[in-house]
């Protein structure tokens, strides 16, 4: 059976590639949020096996969002993906639980492998 | 004749002429307008007040010295009396996070324009403004009117 | 900003030799190479960013030459705060914004009304000034939180004076570095640019002479 996995990020345009770059690869993309909030609650709602989550967003970020998920199911698995690369909001993600850590744009071969590994 | 007005620059004209300036955002158009002299101008106002910078090199960028600088070009030219003013554009284009409502610049550029014409003895008679769009406005220095165009949001008169 | 720095910074700007200049136009170039990179991964296609021009120049005189001549076009604005701060935009014109779209197969057809183009728009302007910022962020070890990125389809000038009125911080002189973009050898009518604050400003020339100390000891 494969994987289900909840996408996470503000623009309706990077859920849609992401989500179709995820069902290429054989996963089952279970739902979509625009923002922490929202991904928390889909988080509880749907117990996806994965959480690919974005960082700058309205609402709730990322990283606010990681650390909830994380109080709530302290075995979540979940892969950041951020257009910023700086050192210090890679060390945030992955201090709030994070198990790996994505710059945009998607080099889709590096997306498979970060979420497989997170996964595996 | 058409008399183009920049940003941070103030125009003068007589009848027949039309006093434009272009794509006002979070700037302010303001009109004053003699209709006993049938003299008109228009200055585009960038920012609010000249008291938050410590130096500048051209004051006509700035609420409270462009309306000064604009009134006395028009009453030089046609005297003190009847003068009339309008606004248009103070909109505010950006959903900024950290700026609280009506603390953005096009909110606070009209109430800057408005209290240096109240403190000229200038009535404000029309106003366009807000909103989250950019306007055009276009002065008819024979009637007063002030014709407000934008993208894709009709156009009309004030 | 405390008046002392703004003092300096006014300073700073008006007094900036030949030779500033040039390694300006070095951080300008370290950011926009970084940024025609990501953009070309996301489309997939070739990216070329001219190098960048450093201005300096009045708030109105910067709003002026990005206003496309009382054109209209859109613009994706991206804030940055913390050590790095500043204002990040590309602004396109409509045909240059659908150009830049086309790229992307699952949009063909689609116009700048549509709400998936803007978001695919908001986007690429988002990895732009990320992978721009990130670039500087990693030359002068200081750090900038973006913002959500934000849409605007107007007059230029409407939204272009907002972005550097809003960004001013009491000071008159700006500076700009302005990029253009080729994506599949074609030049898109439009501009990427950024004005950090003046703070973060003093910052990178602080910065600068540090590099430019290590290079007189070689």
């Amino acid at each position: 059976m494969s994987k289900r996995i909840l996408v996470v990020d503000d623009a309706a345009f990077m859920r849609m590639m992401l989500s179709d770059l995820l069902t290429k690869a054989g996963f089952e993309v279970v739902g979509q949020a625009e923002n922490g909030v929202v991904a928390v609650s889909k988080y509880k709602e749907l117990q996806p096996d994965l959480v690919t989550m974005d960082i700058t967003m309205p609402e709730m970020d990322g990283i606010q969002a990681v650390k909830q998920i994380r109080a709530y199911d302290p075995k979540a698995r979940i892969v950041m993906c951020s257009a910023m690369g700086q050192q210090n909001m890679v060390m945030d993600a992955i201090q709030s639980g994070a198990r790996d850590f994505i710059v945009k744009p998607f080099d889709p071969p590096r997306v498979t492998q970060a979420v497989s590994k997170a996964l595996a | 004749m058409e008399v183009l007005v920049g940003i941070g620059e103030y125009r003068v004209a007589n009848p027949p002429s039309w006093v434009v300036t272009r794509g006002l955002g979070s700037c302010v158009g303001v009109t004053i307008y003699n209709s006993i002299g049938r003299v008109g101008g228009l200055a585009h106002v960038m920012l609010p007040s000249s008291k938050d910078f410590r130096s500048f090199t051209n004051p006509y960028k700035f609420a409270d010295l462009a309306v000064r600088a604009l009134y006395n070009e028009v009453r030089r030219n046609g005297g003190p009396q009847g003068l009339q003013a309008k606004l248009v554009g103070g909109a505010r284009m950006f959903s900024y996070r950290n700026e609280a409502a009506g603390f953005d610049i096009g909110t606070r550029n009209v109430l800057e324009v408005r209290n240096a014409l109240a403190q000229l003895g200038v009535r404000v008679i029309a106003e366009e403004i807000g909103g989250s769009w950019g306007r055009t406005a276009i002065l008819d220095v024979a009637t007063g009117q002030v014709l407000v165009k934008t993208v894709g949001k009709g156009e009309l008169v004030i | 900003m405390r008046d002392e720095k703004r003092d300096r910074y006014e300073q700073r700007v008006t007094e900036l030799a030949i030779a500033e200049l040039d390694a300006l136009n070095e951080i300008g170039n370290i950011g926009s190479g970084n940024a025609a990179t990501a953009l070309s991964q996301l489309l997939g296609a070739r990216v070329q960013m001219s190098l960048p021009r450093t201005a300096v120049c009045t708030l109105e005189e910067a709003c002026a030459a990005l206003s496309h001549d009382g054109g209209v076009g859109i613009g994706v604005e991206v804030e940055f705060s913390g050590g790095l701060a500043g204002t990040m935009m590309l602004t396109l014109t409509e045909d240059s914004a659908l150009e830049l779209v086309s790229q992307f197969a699952m949009l063909s057809g689609k116009g700048l009304e549509d709400s998936m183009v803007h978001s695919a728009l908001m986007e690429v302007g988002n990895i732009i000034s990320c992978s721009f910022v990130t670039a500087l962020s990693d030359f002068l070890s200081a750090q900038g939180k973006p913002s959500p990125p934000m849409f605007v389809h107007d007059y230029f000038e409407a939204f272009v004076c907002n972005a550097l009125a809003h960004g001013a911080d009491g000071v008159d002189e700006v500076l700009v570095f302005t990029t253009e973009l080729k994506v599949a050898e074609k030049a898109l009518a439009g501009e990427l640019v950024f004005m950090p604050s003046p703070e973060t400003y003093m910052g990178i020339l602080k910065g600068l002479q540090v590099t430019e100390g290590v290079e007189e000891d070689v």
